[in-house]
């Protein structure tokens, strides 16, 4: 035992605002992108039933990362996502949710363009949201390759929600900017560690995707999209129509995505927003009031 | 597959047993070790020296990682980001294994818990409870609160200096009052601002949640072979000890048996551990108290004397104090989920002379130091897991193996 040598000497000493004597390059962990987390590297990403997890639910959030997004990508990464996967563990609008974060990089110019965690059915995953590599490149080029997200679900995850049950799991794209149209042939055989035959475009990716999961795209009115909202929509909404969903405040993505997702599993639109209370339920009534009105429309058909 | 089988070490005493240097074996003859703190905090110092002789007192971490073994600190940890970093750099310059991995339910302590702790310490004078200054026992008070608890999962929530800020404007009056002070140590606030504390304080929960995986205790069988290593003693338990000298947290099997259950864990090979004779650190009772003992030649570097504990006492060793802790132990962990298969470790033979002293409830008896493991775990009624002959793994000796060491 003993180590009460926290003496006033050594509080004097840790009056101090950074970590001394030490470079921060040794405290802190290294500012690269980290080999686990890379899509070329990592074979594929499974969501697997369990005795705990009977009924898993896949749900990947990928975020744009780039500098267009400024800070909120820095606080969307650090704070909102975990606070959004926190959300979704807790409040369970679908079955045994497994999370998967995807950071979307640039494709063109980015050493990092895409990093995907684990699956993971607890909080666990937050110190890996933590580990992803903010670059911090990005705009010039009017657009991200969001496209990447896409691909990603269709090329490198394997879900028994999927194969064994038959049903999609979620896709949420979150950020700023138009997408790019597709990618590359290079560019899939580089970033996805596999030989493509020929580049995809945008829709191509999409419905690839589409075919195992119900994907939305989260417009963050920041940023680019403050000022090129147009431009934005433009791009999103001949691919996800009213699945396009635009959010005013981007502290609010926890609801909005809990919310889409209980809407899309048949709850009433209104109840959902309400049930939020506050300034959230006018925020999340105002992004899902296309999509919400096509929910009830179902109900008429 | 999770692993279905552990390993435990537990002091039989007042801590100072020897668990580090029998974690340290242990995790060497273990294959994919992880040792896994059941119990405790940073307070908790427990040595380890390498057969190359660099020697480490183990706080943050689990006294495996010399052997190469990585740590996981349970739900029943209680963490301290201002040391975590500091202990980081130095096993890392021992070419320790420095993987950790934390239960989110894990407890962290602030610099304002150790704050009110030396308070209190300073205003008992003498009348010391022989705690450490750190804030462990403040940290898990302020825990039972939850507008002011921190635990290693909310480190990852937004807004942590508003947290602190809480607890600073809120809960430390709120606990002073409560504690009869009128306010903290001058010659600590003297040094300081609240202000530059906290930011520091922020930066070291950065640099901890950047070194540490988060994992569910009830994922533990993933990691490997575990190995459990509590901390203090027995007779420090807050449920057994003599209050008010004990540890907050129950320092025998409880905690993990409680975490097996979690892990899928079915059974667990408990060791306890004992020097040959007695110590205590700081204050509370000691029976049969002595200035030195006739026979032993104790070495403690670790244990040097320090302000908020005083020094370390010595007295022999009663076999029928031991019996009871270790029947006490067993018996209030018992779990019909869990089997429990003990034994006992006694150490520092090396310091004993041609003969000491043990006690059985009566009176002295001189023992053979060669006699002696055997004769204290009949007393204890375990079988013997082995002797330590001298300070590092090597000098362990294995109960079965001492026809062959002669």
């Amino acid at each position: 035992m003993g180590m009460g040598r926290f003496s006033t000497e050594d509080w004097a000493a840790y009056n101090r605002d950074h970590v001394d004597g030490r470079s921060r390059d040794d405290v802190f962990a290294a500012t690269c992108i980290d080999p686990r987390f890379d899509p070329a590297v990592f074979t594929v990403r499974e969501s697997r039933d369990s005795d705990i997890n009977p009924f898993s639910t896949p749900i990947i959030l990928a975020s744009d990362v780039t500098g267009s997004m400024g800070m909120i990508a820095h606080e969307l990464m650090r704070n909102g996502l975990i606070t959004l996967t926190s959300e979704i563990y807790d409040r369970k609008p679908v079955s045994d949710p497994h999370i998967m974060i995807a950071a979307i990089g640039d494709a063109y110019t980015d050493r990092a363009p895409l990093q995907a965690t684990q699956f993971e059915a607890d909080i666990s995953l937050a110190d890996q949201i933590r580990s992803l590599w903010l670059e911090g490149n990005g705009g010039g080029n009017n657009g991200e390759n969001y496209s990447l997200a896409h691909l990603l679900a269709a090329l490198k995850t394997a879900t028994d929600c999927f194969e064994r049950n038959g049903r999609k799991g979620y896709l949420f794209t979150i950020g700023d900017e138009p997408i790019h149209n597709g990618l590359t042939q290079q560019q899939i055989t580089r970033i996805f560690g596999t030989e493509a035959p020929r580049g995809l475009d945008a829709r191509e990716c999409l419905a690839l995707a589409q075919r195992s999961y119900e994907v939305f795209h989260i417009v963050i009115r920041e940023g680019y999209a403050a000022t090129g909202l147009d431009r934005v929509l433009r791009s999103w909404r001949p691919l996800l129509a009213e699945r396009t969903l635009i959010l005013d405040d981007y502290r609010r993505i926890a609801e909005l995505v809990v919310s889409t997702i209980e809407i899309n599993e048949g709850r009433d639109p209104q109840d959902v927003a309400a049930s939020w209370g506050g300034a959230a339920s006018a925020v999340v009534a105002q992004a899902v009031k296309d999509f919400g009105r096509r929910g009830i429309a179902r109900y008429f058909r | 597959m999770a692993s279905r089988k552990a390993q435990a070490v537990i002091g039989a005493g007042y801590g100072d047993e020897g668990k580090g240097l029998l974690t340290d074996r242990l995790a060497s003859a273990t294959t994919d070790a992880v040792i896994v703190r059941s119990n405790g905090g940073a307070q908790a110092g427990h040595t380890v020296v390498a057969p190359d002789g660099s020697r480490h007192v183990f706080h943050h971490f689990g006294s495996g990682a010399l052997a190469g073994a990585p740590t996981h600190l349970s739900a029943f940890f209680v963490a301290h980001p201002m040391f975590f970093i500091g202990e980081r750099q130095a096993l890392k310059s021992l070419g320790a294994a420095l993987a950790v991995s934390v239960d989110p339910r894990a407890i962290v302590t602030t610099p304002f818990d150790m704050m009110i702790n030396q308070a209190l310490e300073l205003s008992r004078g003498t009348g010391r409870h022989g705690s450490c200054g750190l804030g462990f026992g403040e940290a898990i008070e302020r825990s039972l609160r939850p507008d002011h608890a921190i635990h290693t999962g909310d480190l990852f929530q937004p807004d942590l200096a508003g947290r602190l800020w809480r607890i600073w404007t809120d809960w430390v009056p709120q606990r002073l009052r409560g504690l009869g002070l009128d306010r903290l140590p001058d010659d600590i606030m003297r040094h300081i601002d609240i202000e530059t504390v906290i930011a520091r304080f922020l930066l070291d929960c950065e640099a901890y949640l950047d070194h540490v995986a988060l994992r569910p205790d009830s994922r533990l069988g993933e990691k490997g072979q575990v190995i459990f290593e509590g901390a203090q003693g027995l007779l420090l338990d807050q449920d057994y000890g003599a209050f008010p000298h004990v540890t907050r947290s129950n320092t025998g099997l409880r905690n993990m048996v409680a975490i097996a259950r979690e892990a899928g864990i079915d059974s667990i090979d408990a060791h306890y551990v004992t020097r040959c004779y007695v110590t205590r650190h700081g204050a509370g009772p000691l029976a049969h108290e002595a200035g030195g003992l006739a026979g032993i030649d104790m070495v403690d570097p670790t244990n040097a004397p320090n302000a908020w504990q005083g020094t370390l006492r010595l007295a022999p060793l009663d076999l029928a104090v031991l019996r009871a802790a270790i029947a006490h132990d067993l018996q209030a962990a018992a779990s019909n989920a869990v089997a429990v298969a003990p034994d006992l470790a006694v150490t520092c033979l090396d310091q004993a002379g041609s003969g000491f002293t043990l006690l059985d409830g009566g009176g002295p008896m001189t023992v053979d130091p060669q006699e002696a493991g055997r004769l204290i775990a009949n007393g204890a009624n375990l079988p013997l897991l082995g002797e330590s002959w001298g300070v590092d793994r090597n000098h362990f000796r294995k109960a079965g193996d001492f026809a062959l060491a002669g």
